[in-house]
């Protein structure tokens, strides 16, 4: 049997990646193989097909080290990847949104949201927080520096 | 020359020079010390503020500035195990098992002690030697950069990862991470997907904030923040736990000074950077040490050496600038405008042409380096302080402030983007144990190697002897085989024993 | 309550849509943006900001300066590009983004219709240099020997695609020199590599040198721009050396295309007076910058005509042309 089934995973995940890149991306992306331009994604790609493939080798053969795999934490008391999950998502709605709603409205949203992920209930130390980061933000960057942050396109419509 | 250095104390340490200075290293190191933003994006964003001030309070305090969030970075590194600038990345390392240990204090300390020494070490190279030491960069040319580059690679190669072949797999993907953009030598699109943000590259402090900071955060949610909250809030029961004994900074002061006069090589020459200075000082200390296994898990040297390292770079990386108009470091480059704008035309010239500036503002820099030994203290406290509030209240200050961090740098909204990814690939990497801090020297020094390679081909026509026949190429070439083999006979010693 | 506030916001839609054309009349009632399209401390920076501080004045309103450098100047013109066209975003512009760029790979702009050159304002200039300590003095006694030493000779720019790399290949293909480029990345490494002895010589601008050059480490052979410069009197030009071309870039300002030609001319008023103003004179003569205007049509004719000869030019040249 496999005795470490995340290393081997990882090997095989990594080498059909490289796969990838060696036959389709590099090609459309980059160009022909000939041209200087694509001589070292090539190689560097190619040197990492060659690891992952031992690493995937090693895996089936050497035990991983049981005591320090993140595993033996989690189900306990960290939090399930849904949570995990949940901020990542909060946290790409935030990049995104940056642009539309602007710095304020969207900071302000996304740092509730994630407070209540958290699990911090009450309200006077979210708002008071975030809104003190907020402020601080806006006081070091718009007014001390004159580099302002995003005021967002929907919220200039407004302000127009 | 007395009377020019008398004018030049009289002009410089005046009182609202040193505040500058003061300033500076408060607000450098406060900046560095918040996870996400940093001191570059500091530098950058007051460099147009200062353009009213006069020249000397204006470079005292940036160049303070630079300083000070270099320190600053290893605060939140050592706390949090959240680098707060690029340069700390290395710290962490060891600067927070020593924190899970009970010891921020004495690792923080450490940090401290070290940097000035860094820097004071430099600076006085600054002073007194740079005419020689630009030279000497100067023989660096495409050929010797890239064989120097190629040893930065095989040194720091297995950097923070736990097995060999991982850190090798986490260098290899870094590189290939870095040939995003344009070709740097054809500036043909690689990997671009048509995006014109891609075509200037993956930003560095976008990916780094994403990868080092954010995924810090993942982790410990799934780890349960209540858990690492309750590890970083170990006391230990060694009294001196918060201080830096006499013995303890003596056993470091070798490798300290080694990493000194590294950092302030990797300084004098251009492009080489304060990030591959901490690393290479971190394996210096780790190669020399007689327990480099103890390296990863609390070894005060590996909070001593790349600290002395990156602070050496500061100095250094003016070399260059004053002495040829070639700024040494990223930093370094934003603070020649600085120069320009005050009518300080960079380059051999300055020296002649306003030799009363420069030798006051040489004094002041060494002089406002001892400011470094107080003014970080209160931060340490209140850094110290903010990691025991629970991380539930902490970690949406941090995520807010990795994007305004990613964003603020060059006032890019992609790089926010890019910060998240980044996030999640930092988390999955250090779940799967691969290393970030391998991934992210590999993405700043493989496209380095990539452009000096083909650069010294372009120059030799095409043939490789260029690196043999150059004699600084070869030396580097024989000092990167060499290491390799070293490496191998360490790992067969090291299995003989086990 | 959800209702009125509905309404209010329906209301200020169409306030804002009315009202729209008459904008230009107060133009500019509010901060400009003013984005940068190389990083902060650079020559170009320098030179926007003390500008930019000057015209400031003159519009009774703010330009807010942004650095976004980055992909030869490509990144902050697009930006630019794709920003609304009422004047209250514009940027600086280099002529290879608009002129020579947009041949060689994809940009998510079009070079001539999205962007209107609201004028001139710098030139850069250009010299090629060689080490102080050479024994080249003048430019014939190099030709001389690259063409006695066929393919030993290297000449450094700060990139494959700027007109430093360009005019200098142009200029070893209608001598027939038989040299390899070597491209940097930017100026100031190109400048190392000089110093160091790396590459024998290298097209770069003046003042970025300047220093070097007062004190002797690098020697101006040619000026590749269309005037003789002070710091070199007795440098020839390459025009006067009988070549038909020289190197011409200049800094201009650029606005997204649809900017209300009201709010074009009051900026590019606004620089003209920025450009000729005693103070920014004085500043930009103490980093060798002289500034001077050409009006924004003038430009853009220049810009077509000098796409139009370079592009003809670059597969000869050795430069990779968009496919």
């Amino acid at each position: 049997m496999i005795q470490n089934r995340m290393d081997f995973k990882l090997g095989i995940g990594l080498a059909v990646f490289c796969i990838f890149l060696l036959v389709y991306l590099i090609p459309k992306h980059v160009g022909p193989l000939n041209e200087a331009d694509a001589l070292m994604p090539t190689l560097v790609t190619g040197f990492v097909l060659l690891l992952s493939l031992l690493l995937a080798v090693q895996a089936i053969r050497r035990p991983g080290d049981k005591q320090h795999g993140a595993e033996s934490h989690s189900g306990t008391k960290g939090s399930r990847w849904y949570t995990i999950a949940l901020v990542v998502v909060i946290m790409s709605a935030y990049a995104w949104l940056l642009d539309i709603t602007g710095f304020v409205l969207t900071s302000l949203g996304a740092m509730v949201a994630l407070f209540l992920v958290f699990g911090v209930k009450r309200w006077l130390p979210i708002l008071a927080i975030s809104l003190g980061t907020l402020g601080g933000l806006y006081l070091c960057f718009d007014i001390m520096l004159g580099a302002p942050l995003p005021v967002g396109t929907l919220v200039e419509t407004f302000l127009e | 020359m007395l009377e020019t250095l008398a004018v030049a104390a009289s002009q410089a340490l005046t009182l609202t020079n040193f505040f500058g200075a003061a300033l500076g290293i408060f607000l450098g190191s406060l900046l560095g010390a918040i996870p996400g933003l940093n001191g570059t994006m500091a530098i950058a964003l007051l460099i147009p503020v200062t353009y009213t001030w006069s020249p000397l309070f204006a470079i005292a305090m940036l160049v303070g500035c630079w300083k000070g969030s270099v320190y600053g970075g290893s605060i939140s590194a050592v706390l949090l195990n959240a680098p707060g600038t690029p340069e700390a990345a290395a710290t962490a390392l060891d600067g927070y098992p020593l924190t899970k240990q009970g010891k921020a204090g004495k690792a923080l300390k450490m940090a401290l002690y070290a940097s000035v020494i860094g820097a004071v070490f430099s600076d006085a190279l600054l002073m007194v030697a740079s005419p020689p030491i630009a030279a000497l960069a100067l023989m660096f040319g495409p050929a010797e950069l890239a064989m120097l580059i190629l040893f930065a690679l095989v040194v720091v190669a297995d950097t923070g990862a736990k097995s060999q072949l991982k850190g090798l797999i986490s260098t290899a993907l870094g590189m290939l991470l870095a040939t995003v953009g344009l070709d740097p030598i054809t500036t043909q699109q690689r990997f671009t997907f048509g995006s014109i943000d891609l075509d200037a590259g993956i930003g560095l402090l976008a990916m780094l904030i994403g990868l080092l900071v954010m995924s810090e955060v993942l982790v410990q949610m799934e780890e349960g923040w209540k858990e690492a909250h309750a590890e970083a809030m170990v006391k230990s029961d060694d009294p001196n736990a918060s201080r830096v004994t006499w013995p303890e900074l003596k056993g470091c002061l070798g490798t300290i000074f080694r990493s000194s006069i590294l950092g302030s090589f990797c300084g004098a020459l251009p492009g080489v950077g304060s990030i591959t200075a901490a690393f290479m000082g971190y394996d210096q200390a780790r190669r020399l040490s007689k327990h480099p296994e103890r390296f990863g898990k609390g070894e005060l040297q590996g909070v001593a050496a790349p600290e002395a390292a990156n602070n050496a770079v500061c100095g250094a990386g003016l070399i260059p600038l004053v002495t040829l108009g070639i700024p040494g470091a990223l930093s370094a480059a934003v603070i020649m405008g600085a120069f320009m704008i005050h009518g300080l035309a960079p380059g051999p010239m300055l020296m002649v042409e306003h030799p009363e500036t420069i030798y006051g503002l040489f004094m002041l820099l060494i002089l406002s380096d001892f400011f470094m030994l107080i003014i970080p203290l209160p931060l340490m406290k209140a850094g110290q302080w903010v990691v025991s509030v629970p991380r539930a209240y902490l970690f949406p200050v941090i995520l807010a402030l990795c994007v305004i961090g990613a964003f603020g740098t060059h006032q890019n909204l992609f790089d926010v983007k890019v910060m998240v990814f980044f996030g999640v690939v930092g988390y999955l990497m250090k779940k799967w144990e691969l290393s970030p801090a391998a991934l992210l020297i590999a993405f700043i020094l493989g496209p380095m190697a990539e452009v000096y390679l083909r650069q010294a081909l372009k120059i030799s026509g095409g043939d490789p002897s260029i690196f043999v026949t150059k004699p600084l190429a070869a030396l580097f070439l024989a000092l990167s085989l060499g290491a390799i083999v070293w490496t191998v006979l360490r790992n067969r010693r090291s299995k003989k024993t086990a | 309550m959800g209702r009125k506030l509905l309404a209010v916001m329906l209301a200020v839609v169409l306030a804002v849509a009315i009202a729209g054309p008459s904008l230009a009349d107060n133009y500019p009632s509010k901060p400009i943006k003013f984005i940068i399209n190389f990083s902060a401390g650079g020559t170009t920076d320098t030179a926007a900001r003390l500008m930019s501080s000057k015209a400031t004045e003159i519009l009774q309103q703010a330009l807010i300066c942004m650095n976004k450098p980055g992909a030869g100047g490509t990144l902050g013109v697009s930006e630019v590009a794709r920003a609304k066209g009422n004047g209250y975003t514009i940027g600086t512009c280099n002529m290879p983004a608009v002129a020579i760029i947009p041949l060689t790979r994809k940009v998510p702009y079009e070079p001539f219709k999205d962007l209107v050159q609201v004028c001139a304002v710098m030139p850069y200039e250009y010299a090629l240099m060689v080490r102080g300590d050479s024994p080249w003095k003048t430019w014939e006694e190099f030709v001389e020997y690259v063409k006695k030493n066929p393919g030993k000779v290297t000449y450094g720019s700060p990139g494959t695609g700027t007109t430093n790399h360009l005019v200098t290949a142009r200029i070893g293909k209608e001598l027939g020199l038989s040299w390899n480029h070597v491209p940097f990345q930017g100026g100031v490494k190109e400048t190392a590599a000089l110093l160091g002895g790396h590459v024998d010589i290298i097209n770069n601008t003046t003042a970025s040198v300047a220093s070097s050059i007062k004190a002797g480490k690098i020697r101006v052979l040619l000026v590749t721009s269309e005037e003789r410069f002070g710091m070199v009197p007795d440098v020839p030009t390459m025009k006067e050396k009988g070549f038909k071309f020289s190197q011409i870039s200049y800094m201009s300002v650029v606005a997204p295309a649809g900017t209300p030609p009201a709010a074009l001319e009051k900026l590019s008023a606004a620089f003209q007076v920025a450009c000729s103003d005693k103070g920014v004179i004085k500043s930009c003569a103490q980093l060798d910058l002289h500034p001077k205007f050409i009006p924004g049509k003038q430009y853009q004719a220049l810009l077509e005509k000098l796409s139009a000869e370079w592009g003809a030019l670059l597969p000869e040249l050795g430069v990779k042309i968009k496919k």
